[in-house]
């Protein structure tokens, strides 16, 4: 249990601050009134925990930077249409959410061959398939293969369940989806996850050797 | 690392609530009456308690820090204030081109002073957004010469003025029935919440979309209007201003079907 403890320290810096929004809010309703001075103030407040996330989903620090620039640029262009019918951080977050689908969306484009060698993998027989799970036990993989053959947007709401740390109703407004689809994804992304995990406990390799 | 139980005998309604509410306990957003039956539940059922231990593995597995990631929020931000700059200089060369291409909302006289680019690297959609345009300019020009070309061709080999040109199945352009519908695309902050919501106070509703570039096809809620034609485009205009809207055209100038 201390170790979740140790885990979930993080997750302030990645939800927002609890003593921030105020200040928060200041900056943004300056950004929509197009006072330029508080766009590097917002910006930095903003781009570790939009990084970390970003980081996360393309694996590029360059790219996670691009997909940052893009999301903050998009919030000094539509600060003024923000209606304030979500938190202000949920609708930054939005932003980035879509440009993750994107960034996911274009990294399935690029590794196809994933794919495909995922459907070798499954149509492999018990000894080869043994064989090959032990290879990406050893490489130490697992959980980022198995991530990659989840859809973008069950692998975002496991994402920002677990590495965000968002709750189902915050998840629901950043992905703009009812609550109850959010469950549905989640439920449906852990069952998978913990399948491909179970394939683990046939290899050589001891599951607690990943940790 | 512990192992969800899968093959197991079918599960009580307990034990599925208690499956469900095992990532939000986790990540610290259950409330905590739902987070004390959750767990006076595991306390007595050794399979959830499996389930929970190994819905921990795996949430540390994916909180697991990234190795050797440099994080430099001010050189991206030099990046960030080079892409703000040409932002601001492309609004100003080409304001209308600026509102075909993605973004911008507010009138040029409304932005700040552009802080100085940096010669090097930058988000790159900015120099991305100006080769689209360039492409798109040079396949219209491209578009409008080969049609010159053929309408030539055509009015030359018929001998007849190009207004009085008409196969025999094309309908009467002049008593043709108008199409009533618009395609609308709006930014990427969007939501098609915020999308159907802004589209209805419009009177107007969905036809199709939204698309992959979050454009939606819509019509008027009352249909085509039985008089003016042009009157049914005043909801849109009025659409237009909204800056979350990019583009707005009616579907019978682009050619496409209700």
């Amino acid at each position: 249990m201390q170790d979740l403890e140790d885990n979930t320290a993080g997750m302030d810096s990645l939800r927002g601050r609890a003593d921030a929004p105020g200040d928060e809010e200041q900056l943004f309703a300056r950004i929509a009134a197009r006072d330029v001075t508080a766009l590097r103030p917002f910006y930095l407040a903003y781009h570790r925990r939009l990084h970390r996330f970003l980081l996360r989903i393309t694996r590029d620090p360059q790219l996670a930077d691009e997909a940052v620039n893009d999301t903050l640029m998009i919030v000094w262009q539509q600060a003024a249409s923000f209606r304030h019918e979500s938190r202000l951080s949920t609708w930054v977050m939005g932003i980035a959410y879509r440009r993750a689908l994107k960034a996911l969306e274009s990294r399935r484009r690029a590794h196809a061959v994933l794919e495909i060698e995922r459907d070798r993998h499954e149509t492999l027989g018990g000894e080869a398939l043994a064989a090959d799970v032990a290879a990406t036990a050893e490489r130490g993989d697992w959980l980022e293969r198995a991530l990659a053959t989840l859809s973008s947007e069950h692998r975002l709401v496991i994402e920002l369940a677990y590495y965000v740390g968002l709750s189902c109703e915050e998840i629901a407004a950043v992905a703009d989806c009812p609550v109850g689809t959010v469950k549905t994804r989640l439920h449906y992304a852990r069952r998978h996850l913990h399948g491909t995990l179970e394939d683990l406990q046939g290899a050589p390799v001891r599951c607690g050797d990943l940790e | 690392m512990t192992t969800l139980p899968s093959t197991q005998p079918p599960e009580s309604p307990e034990c599925e609530l208690a499956f469900e509410r095992m990532p939000w306990m986790i990540n610290g957003s259950l409330a905590p009456p739902e987070a004390l039956e959750l767990e006076q539940h595991v306390a007595k059922c050794p399979r959830c308690q499996a389930r929970l231990d190994a819905e921990r593995d795996l949430f540390r597995a994916i909180r697991r820090p990234l190795d050797n990631v440099e994080h430099s929020p001010l050189v991206a931000w030099g990046r960030f204030e080079a892409a703000l700059a040409r932002e601001s200089a492309t609004d100003r060369s080409e304001p209308q081109a600026a509102n075909d291409a993605q973004l911008p909302t507010s009138a040029p006289e409304h932005r700040s002073p552009a802080p100085l680019p940096t010669p090097q690297s930058a988000t790159g959609r900015a120099s991305a957004r100006r080769r689209l345009r360039l492409t798109l300019m040079m396949q219209a020009a491209s578009i409008a010469v080969l049609s010159i070309a053929v309408l030539w061709l055509l009015v030359s080999r018929s001998g007849q003025p190009t207004a009085d040109y008409r196969t025999v199945s094309a309908a009467d352009p002049a008593i043709s029935p108008a199409v009533y519908g618009w395609r609308v695309a709006f930014d990427e902050a969007t939501t098609a919440a915020a999308a159907r919501e802004l589209l209805a106070r419009h009177g107007l509703r969905v036809l199709d979309g939204p698309t992959a570039d979050n454009v939606y096809t819509v019509a008027p809620q009352s249909g085509p209007p039985a008089g003016d034609p042009a009157g049914s485009f005043e909801a849109p205009v009025a659409l237009r201003a909204d800056p979350r809207v990019r583009l707005l055209e009616p579907l019978g100038a682009a050619g496409a079907a209700p």
